[in-house]
């Protein structure tokens, strides 16, 4: 018993130190945010602000209308998530419900799409939305999305779906229920948390993605958050602190959604890195 | 109310019904790639407006490009093994056995968390070559006599950006390799105590075989990822300096972009697609016996 308690200590302590290595990146960026752009370039670095300042934030929301790209990108994730779910839960619960000729080819080409390289499509997208006159607006930034997050959520409602006992449709079916509206009013409901998990890790991808973002727009009105904190590093005089101000603000959806949903992320990660 | 019946008939038909529930995805889905894809490979063929295989000649016979494809190769073949091997370990050192063990399984996430351009940028700031912090550590314990530009510099940057890429991306295996963890029965392991087993033993013949089949999804999985990798290089060196850490997306996206020539960027599209069926196929066809 004694063994273990010291092999316990032990494990602890260097999942401590090694967890502090780990976390130093996100510590700093932190710190630098409270600095003023002239300690933040002082040489040598400062551990800890001798002025902690917010001044950082203020050039972020202030001058640089950060709120703007912000909301472009939450605008595009929700839309490009709402869409995926709307027409992937409907092929997924087809794949998922019936044996149909060419269903191995519909699962392949599902799969497919999903580990499709997108550097390819971006030089295609860029074409054909200027052609068309999307280029620089949110509907091209929803549309090119929707590349990843439709497979996505196609594939992983069908696992989910795969979950939820047939018996339920066939008794339905007995009622007189049609397949379309079993699918609305017994299954939808039904697989609510599979939704709820999957439409997460696909709106975290969304509002994390960077290339479409950066080659289909070109102005203020509709660059995303992450472009817009890309472009603050090609200026001349970097503004460090406002840069580490945007990394902090652009995480907090994400560390939001860590703490109050957990158990989905995690099933999402595990569960879309497996089947995706 | 004949409407009705028809209409009934129809919507519980088992051979239609099938067809009408997946036809929205699979023609969207095919818009959306399959004919991107198309004007792609269209493009990729077309010099001054005919079809000719030139662009992909100038690709062949260009150095760089081979040496971005190198590149490619060792950034996410490094990756990946530093994923899988720093992820190995931290999700046994807190598997079970550790005080706080839910505290660490969600803290060791946090690399994850950021938007895929932040990590970059962060890694762009730990290692500046004036104001870095990682300079002036290294210098306070003496390892280093003054500050190394590391992004600045040809030797250093690919292995920068490398390292930056490792520290990202590794939590999803943490949390896939913790999940792999859990389905290991707890017999197993009384036994081959009573066997005699040393830790190694115990490692490689009862931990190991239960992970093996999430180990090879994963990695592939991930490989097929860093092999599109575009944001971490892009934000932390565009490639440079000098093409020293130019990686395939980089490379498309500088010939479209900053030269303007769609045709060779297409071009290199194509073979990033063509270099990708490997993987892709085996992840395919694997992912679908799973099913």
């Amino acid at each position: 018993m004694k063994k273990i308690t010291r092999l316990k200590i032990i494990k602890s302590i260097l999942s401590l130190i090694l967890l502090s290595l780990i976390i130093f990146p996100f510590f700093w960026i932190i710190i630098t945010s409270f600095k003023s752009m002239g300690e933040s370039v002082s040489v040598p670095p400062t551990f800890i602000p001798v002025n902690w300042t917010l001044s950082a934030y203020q050039r972020l929301f202030g001058p640089r209308n950060f709120f703007g790209y912000i909301s472009n990108s939450f605008v595009i994730a929700i839309s490009s998530v709402f869409f995926g779910i709307l027409i992937g839960g409907w092929t997924a619960y087809g794949l998922s419900r019936f044996w149909f000729k060419g269903k191995l080819q519909t699962n392949a080409f599902i799969l497919i799409c999903l580990s499709f390289p997108r550097p390819l499509l971006v030089i295609p997208y860029f074409l054909i939305m200027v052609k068309l006159g999307l280029y620089d607006t949110l509907t091209s930034l929803i549309l090119s999305y929707l590349t990843f997050t439709l497979p996505f959520i196609t594939w992983m409602l069908k696992s989910y779906f795969d979950t939820i006992p047939q018996e339920l449709d066939e008794a339905a079916l007995v009622d007189g229920a049609n397949y379309f509206t079993i699918y609305w009013k017994i299954v939808f409901p039904l697989a609510k948390p599979g939704f709820v998990a999957t439409g997460i890790f696909a709106f975290l991808n969304a509002w994390n993605e960077y290339m479409f973002g950066l080659t289909l727009t070109s102005s203020d009105s509709s660059r995303t958050m992450p472009v817009a904190l890309g472009s603050l590093l090609g200026e001349f005089m970097t503004d460090w602190p406002t840069i580490m101000a945007g990394a902090v603000i652009a995480s907090i959806p994400v560390i939001i959604i860590f703490f109050f949903m957990q158990k989905q992320l995690i099933y999402g990660l595990t569960g879309g890195a497996l089947k995706g | 109310m004949n409407y009705n019946v028809f209409s009934t008939k129809i919507l519980s038909s088992k051979k239609i019904v099938p067809y009408l529930f997946i036809a929205p995805g699979i023609i969207i889905l095919a818009g959306l790639i399959i004919y991107p894809t198309l004007l792609a490979v269209l493009r990729s063929f077309n010099v001054n407006n005919s079809f000719s295989i030139a662009n992909y000649l100038n690709i062949f016979t260009d150095k760089l490009f081979w040496f971005t494809l190198k590149n490619t190769f060792l950034f996410s073949v490094i990756s990946v093994l530093g994923h899988y091997i720093l992820g190995l370990l931290i999700s046994l050192l807190i598997n079970k056995a550790i005080y706080a063990r839910s505290f660490f399984r969600i803290s060791f996430l946090v690399p994850w968390m950021f938007p895929a351009v932040v990590p970059g940028i962060i890694w762009r700031w730990l290692v500046h070559g004036q104001f870095g912090i990682l300079n002036e550590i290294l210098v306070k314990v003496g390892m280093i006599d003054k500050y190394i530009p590391w992004l600045a510099s040809p030797d250093t940057a690919l292995i920068l950006v490398i390292l930056a890429n490792v520290w990202r991306g590794f939590p999803i295996f943490v949390a896939v390799l913790l999940a792999g963890l859990q389905t290991v029965p707890g017999e197993l392991y009384n036994a081959a105590d009573v066997d005699g087993a040393n830790i190694l033993q115990k490692f490689l013949n009862v931990t190991m075989p239960h992970l093996k089949a999430v180990s090879v999804t994963m990695i592939l999985v991930d490989l097929i990822w860093q092999f599109n990798s575009f944001a971490i290089v892009q934000t932390m060196t565009k490639g440079g300096p000098a093409n020293s850490s130019e990686v395939l997306a980089t490379f498309i996206y500088k010939n479209a972009f900053n030269y303007n020539n769609y045709e060779i960027a297409s071009a290199l599209g194509i073979v990033l697609l063509l270099v990708m069926l490997i993987p892709g196929a085996i992840y395919v066809s694997s992912a679908l016996k799973d099913n």
